[in-house]
């Protein structure tokens, strides 16, 4: 079972899927794949994801 | 914008030996090889810079031994025997092979003397042609009256063994005019012989400019610098003139930080193999590093003042082309403690640029906001109706004094600012209360604008209250203020309470942890000392203590800009002695406990309050913690009531573990609270099909918080929370 299928948008009551969302910081913006609301656009970013490759996507930007 | 003037750096500075050595031998090069025993490297260097190093290795004057900073400390490092070392086990001596190709150019060396040869050995090696003419039937000159001729004769059969030169003894020149055509001539003989006075205008012409009698160690140095002389002048056609290679050094170093090691005893014929590496171990390679060794920054980036200059410079005046604010993180890494200027020999001042810098990427717009935006938050919360109080004792129009506790003396223990005030109002009972934040937070996120603002409304407070001498309890405090208002009066909470009677126990051994900010208090250095001797207490010192305390993390509010050197920083303060600390800086006191440190605050002890292992309360803490001594002040003081206001406490759980996870990710719970509370009253939420746990986010500020709760019957409990800075762009949330 994909992680975005145990994930149900609320209020739309469908589960997640993979889908690009735009990222802005500092200026700078930029695509990735995350899972999200195919409806509405609702997003999930697991503290996982959030932790590593967001933290590091972001000290990246921040010594540019 | 201000200026670091790194021209006053010392940085670069020579060794104090090789100040001295009429060679310039790069010393600290020559004995990093022989400390690792790398003989044959030594000799390299040597050689290379020597000309001769059998010769030189024996006639040495050692002008180092006086000049080595040990001298002071135990002895000289024995340079002139470490020299005869090297030269004795280095087993590879043989002069380069190949000299660089001849370059057409002819160079006469009139004496072969110990000064003339070096002048002729450094231009053959260079590829020119040299002729040396020697009135006498042999080489050497002066050397033939210092040392027995197999201790010279063969080391400059061996220098200049695979080298292109002529040598023509017997050859007296007693007019240039005969030696026909030559690029240069050098006349190394006696300045005062036969060609006195004469061809001192003509081009081309090099003189021996030495008195007499400094020895042909120096006489050999000499030759080498007009060999440069002349490779200058066939290069460009001008005659430089270059000085004596020895220089000034600017350099200076503290002798009392220098460790005692014993010199190493020799032998009869000189140092072992073993006894010359243990000798040079001896030698601390002279420089100042002085803020590398004590600046935590410095120390982190490996970077001194020219070099941060060079980058900070890059970073606030960015190429239109290409703007890449590289030291961005550096700047928003200084503490701000003010060490660095203190330890400089040169006075320069890294952490007050570093500050100017900060506000000119502030002024930009160019400074990421989530490094400072929790810290100026915090500083807003105590500047709040909640927590914030101005008040003078009922009854009283004018006071005497001004108790200005600071914000985090009571969000630490609001029995700190509780007590200490009732002690105050007992002593001085026309006493009046300022409890806010002093500003510093504004600064040191380089938002002046801010800054000024909470100084202003300082101002009012303290002329509203008839201009009152200020009574500080929190030493960022008592700089700030004292400083920006040269007017004001003040001293600290700590000296007044100096005479104030402490239960006396036995305490063991502690050491009293300076905070940054007193740096110059010298008068609270010393009557908190006393008092925890008074208290019973045996006192040991720590490595920086009075004007040179070093910032316990606190400062600058970096923790978010720079958490690894952060945490870097907090072990080792904690981790210096094993011995608990005393601090008088609640900040100071609450990180060091945070790193399980045993660390009392002095208020601890004269009040009978907290105790070493206390945990030092979370960011959301410590926001409870002022609301509660606001209403505890109002409540006892001035007899009033007040009602608290309701927190997140009785609607969401968070398990202990969970609250102090929040607080390291400088997560309030109160955000979290609102995170979950829009996308409950919204309706728009994840839910995980499996757990039934809901997750929702929220923008608070510049960061996108997250919160991972299921619903209770009454209320949530919080499964996780965190955030990040990054924006989502067409986000549902938004």
């Amino acid at each position: 079972m994909h992680e975005e299928e145990n994930l149900i948008c609320m209020p739309c009551g469908v589960p997640l899927q993979r889908l690009p969302v735009q990222f802005s910081y500092l200026g700078h913006t930029f695509d990735a794949e995350a899972p999200r609301c195919p409806q509405c656009g609702q997003v999930y970013l697991s503290y996982k994801l959030v932790s590593e490759r967001i933290a590091e996507a972001e000290t990246e930007l921040e010594d540019k | 914008m201000y200026n670091l003037d790194t021209s006053k750096c010392i940085q670069t500075e020579p060794a104090f030996c090789k100040a001295v050595c009429p060679f310039g031998l790069d010393v600290p090069d020559f004995i990093k090889k022989l400390q690792r025993g790398q003989f044959n490297s030594a000799y390299q260097v040597y050689a290379d810079t020597v000309g001769f190093p059998e010769i030189i290795a024996r006639l040495c004057p050692a002008l180092c031994h006086d000049a080595c900073i040990r001298v002071k400390v135990d002895a000289s490092i024995d340079l002139h025997l470490l020299e005869q070392a090297c030269v004795r086990y280095a087993d590879r001596r043989e002069p380069p092979a190949y000299n660089l190709p001849a370059r057409g150019k002819r160079i006469a060396v009139i004496g072969a003397g110990l000064c003339g040869l070096s002048c002729a050995l450094r231009l053959v090696r260079k590829g020119y042609t040299v002729d040396v003419y020697e009135r006498k039937a042999y080489i050497g000159g002066q050397l033939w009256d210092l040392l027995p001729p197999e201790a010279f004769l063969p080391d400059i059969e061996r220098q200049l063994a695979n080298t292109c030169y002529e040598l023509h003894l017997n050859y007296e020149i007693k007019s240039l005019s005969v030696l026909g055509s030559y690029d240069a001539i050098f006349i190394s003989t006696d300045p005062n012989g036969q060609f006195s006075g004469k061809y001192q205008q003509e081009q081309g012409v090099f003189f021996k400019n030495l008195s007499v009698g400094l020895g042909p160690v120096v006489a050999a140095a000499h030759g080498f610098s007009i060999a440069l002389e002349i490779e200058a002048y066939l290069k460009t056609g001008i005659m430089f003139s270059y000085e004596n290679r020895t220089c000034k050094t600017r350099l200076c170093m503290n002798e009392r930080e220098i460790k005692s090691q014993p010199k190493v005893q020799a032998g009869e014929d000189g140092f072992t193999s073993e006894q010359a590496q243990k000798e040079a171990l001896r030698c601390m390679a002279c420089s100042c590093n002085a803020c590398k060794h004590h600046c935590d920054l410095m120390a982190y980036y490996q970077k001194y003042p020219s070099r941060i200059k060079d980058e900070v410079t890059g970073t606030i005046y960015p190429s239109a082309d290409f703007i890449h604010r590289y030291a961005t993180r550096l700047i928003a890494s200084c503490m701000q403690c003010g060490l660095c200027k203190e330890i400089c020999p040169a006075d320069i001042d890294v952490g007050g640029y570093l500050n100017e810098a900060l506000a000119e990427l502030h002024r930009q717009k160019a400074l990421p906001p989530v490094f400072h935006e929790f810290f100026l938050r915090d500083m807003i919360h105590a500047n709040s109706e909640e927590s914030m109080l101005c008040k003078m004792p009922d009854g009283v129009e004018h006071c005497q004094y001004l108790y200005f506790p600071g914000c985090q003396l009571g969000a630490s223990l609001p029995a700190y600012v509780t007590d200490s005030y009732e002690e105050l109002r007992e002593l001085y009972p026309d006493t009046a209360l300022l409890l806010r934040c002093c500003g510093i937070p504004a600064k040191w996120a380089g938002d002046y604008s801010l800054y000024r603002n909470m100084l202003v409304q300082i101002e009012n407070s303290w002329e509203k209250f008839g201009r009152p001498s200020v009574i500080f309890g929190c030493p960022n405090c008592q700089n700030v203020l004292l400083q920006e208002f040269p007017e004001m009066s003040g001293q600290s909470l700590y000296s007044i309470l100096a005479d104030m009677e402490i239960r006396k126990s036995q305490r063991g051994v502690a050491a009293v942890y300076d905070p940054c900010a007193a740096r110059y208090d010298v008068q609270t250095q010393n009557d908190v000392r006393q008092l925890a001797l008074r208290a019973g207490y045996i006192l040991q010192p720590l490595s920086h203590q009075g004007t040179m305390a070093q910032c316990c993390s606190w400062g600058g509010q970096t923790a978010i800009a720079n958490p690894s050197m952060v945490k870097l920083v907090k072990k080792r303060r904690a981790g210096e002695i094993e011995a608990p600390y005393i601090a008088y800086c609640a900040n100071c006191r609450d990180v060091l406990a945070s790193t399980g440190k045993a660390c009392v605050h002095i208020l601890d002890l004269l009040f009978d309050l907290g105790n070493a292992q206390r945990n030092p309360p979370n960011a959301t803490e410590r926001r409870q913690n002022r609301v509660t001594l606001k209403h505890t002040l109002i409540q006892r003081f001035w007899n009033e009531t007040s009602d608290c206001a309701c927190s997140s406490a009785e609607m969401l759980e968070i398990p202990a573990a969970l609250r102090q996870t929040l607080s390291d990710r400088y997560l309030l719970e109160e955000d979290i609270w609102a995170v979950i509370q829009c996308g409950e009253r919204e309706g728009i939420f994840i839910e995980e099909a499996v757990s039934g746990a809901r997750i929702t986010h929220k923008e608070i500020g510049s960061i996108t918080c997250w919160a991972r709760y299921i619903p209770l019957e009454k209320g949530f409990q919080l499964l996780d929370g965190y955030s990040h800075r990054m924006q989502i762009v067409e986000d549902r949330h938004a």
